[in-house]
């Protein structure tokens, strides 16, 4: 068969041609191998890249898990601290509702109180009225008795002067003196409660005062006291400014401080003195009564103005002369003082208001 | 026994509601020879009566009156708006003094406002005070 071959040549060309052939597909293939191969190295250096990144993602992902769990732990304490709060504003929400609860009783209560002392109130409105009503029976009642005192007191004093313009007898002369006496005392303090309720009872009644005559006729009606004798009586009033008051209650309160300082006088002493000094203005009376009289020690000073207080001493008053002078002077929108010591003298400075209309 | 001498007045009137000051008023009245013949009135209605009865008739009339204030049925005030409406020719006759106890201010004001009074005087009365009574 092979002497069939009719040429080597031939045979040689299909040799040399396959083999180039085969030369051509083997370089082919190394070119396709050599790509495969790069594409492999490529795919390889990837996939150890896209390794890296997962690892790298993985160690993130721990990372970012830990931080998860961290939260979720935080989380779970927030939760265990909220629901602790939780109860507790339960708690306070609760101890609100009661607190409110007691505020609402409380708040009735202080309606209930309010109620009561509008209740209260309107009881002393009406205790008020009532004590209103009393105190001005109670100015009727005195005024009432002092006059019923002093009715059977005059008789008694008229009938004594039959005995004693009668009488030759030595003894009831001289009890019928003391008998006198006695019931001048009485009357005198009859006298006194009577301007006293009359200073509450009666409206004040503005007149034009002339200052140094009423005084002076207000002494010659004390002067006949017999403590008067020998004392040296002076008034000195500047009247200026007419003086407009209560002729009534300032003649009183004059009455009260000269028969006051008559009687409180050093008794056998020369250069006894009684001086009234005054001055007036729009405003005011400003009065001075002064006298070198007993005196009286500065701890009294206070009490002399206090209804029914005696000083100590013999020369002993009814403890309302000068109780009724103040509640005058103050009816009459003035004020009194008194400058006084033990043994040198007293001096009783009045300021009253000029009612000038 | 028929006094020396005439007494000060021939008619003096007492108008008051207690006996005892009527009684020291008079006996005042007697020592004084202040008054020949003494009208004791207890009620100020029937001395008013008396007055009126007698206003024609003044020798009856008394020439002072003394009348106190504070009298049931009648007051001395009451007695002298009473008296305010007699005849002048009486009122010319008498010289009305109010006598009281009160130490009430405004009557013994209300008393020297009256144009009939001719003054207030405090119980009891005094030989000074009659002594100071003109005829």
């Amino acid at each position: 068969m092979y002497s069939n071959l009719y040429n080597s040549k031939s045979i040689r060309h299909i040799i040399n041609t396959v083999s180039c052939l085969n030369q051509t597909i083997l370089s082919k293939l190394d070119m396709e191998i050599q790509k495969k191969s790069d594409e492999l190295i490529i795919s390889k250096k990837e996939f150890a890249m896209q390794n890296e990144e997962k690892e790298k993602r993985n160690v993130e992902l721990i990372i970012a898990n830990k931080k998860i769990d961290f939260k979720n732990r935080e989380r779970d304490i927030r939760t265990a601290e909220l629901n602790i709060a939780n109860r507790k504003l339960a708690f306070q929400n609760e101890e609100k509702e009661t607190r409110a609860a007691e505020l609402m009783i409380a708040n009735k209560e202080l309606a209930f109180q309010n109620k009561e002392k509008e209740n209260r109130a309107a009881e002393l409105i009406i205790a008020n009225m009532e004590l209103t009503k009393t105190n001005s029976e109670l100015d009727r009642f005195v005024y009432s008795v002092s006059h019923d005192l002093r009715a059977p007191l005059t008789s008694i004093l008229g009938l004594l002067s039959f005995i004693e313009g009668e009488s030759k007898e030595a003894d009831t002369l001289e009890h019928a003196n003391m008998i006198r006496s006695r019931i001048i005392r009485l009357d005198g303090f009859i006298k006194k409660i009577l301007s006293y309720s009359q200073n509450n009872r009666t409206d004040i009644d503005v007149e034009f005062i002339p200052l140094q005559k009423t005084i002076e006729e207000t002494y010659e009606m004390l002067r006949s006291i017999k403590d008067a004798e020998g004392i040296h009586f002076e008034v000195i009033i500047n009247e200026e400014q007419s003086f407009y008051s209560d002729l009534q209650r300032f003649t009183t309160v004059i009455e009260n401080l000269i028969s006051n300082a008559i009687k409180y006088h050093k008794k056998p002493q020369t250069g006894r003195y009684i001086k009234v000094t005054g001055n007036t203005t729009r405003e005011h009376l400003h009065l001075k009564v002064e006298d070198n009289g007993i005196g009286i020690a500065q701890e009294f000073h206070d009490k002399i103005f206090e209804m029914f207080y005696h000083l100590p001493g013999k020369q002993s008053g009814t403890g309302i002369g000068l109780y009724i002078v103040k509640e005058i002077i103050e009816k009459l929108d003035g004020s009194i003082r008194v400058r006084s010591e033990a043994g040198t003298g007293t001096s009783f400075e009045i300021t009253i208001k000029n009612t000038i209309t | 026994m028929i006094p020396v001498q005439a007494a000060k007045f021939d008619n003096v009137m007492i108008i008051d509601d207690t006996e005892i000051d009527i009684y020291i008023t008079s006996k005042i009245i007697s020592n004084n020879n202040f008054g020949g013949n003494i009208l004791k009135f207890s009620e100020a209605t029937l001395a008013l009566k008396y007055l009126q009865d007698n206003q024609e008739n003044l020798p009856l009339l008394p020439e002072v009156i003394l009348v106190d204030i504070y009298m049931p049925i009648m007051t001395g005030f009451e007695f002298m708006d009473a008296y305010d409406k007699l005849p002048a020719t009486l009122k010319n006759h008498c010289k009305a003094f109010i006598i009281s106890s009160t130490g009430d201010v405004r009557d013994i004001t209300r008393a020297g406002n009256d144009k009939n009074v001719v003054a207030f005087q405090e119980k009891p009365i005094t030989n000074e005070f009659l002594s100071k009574i003109a005829p």
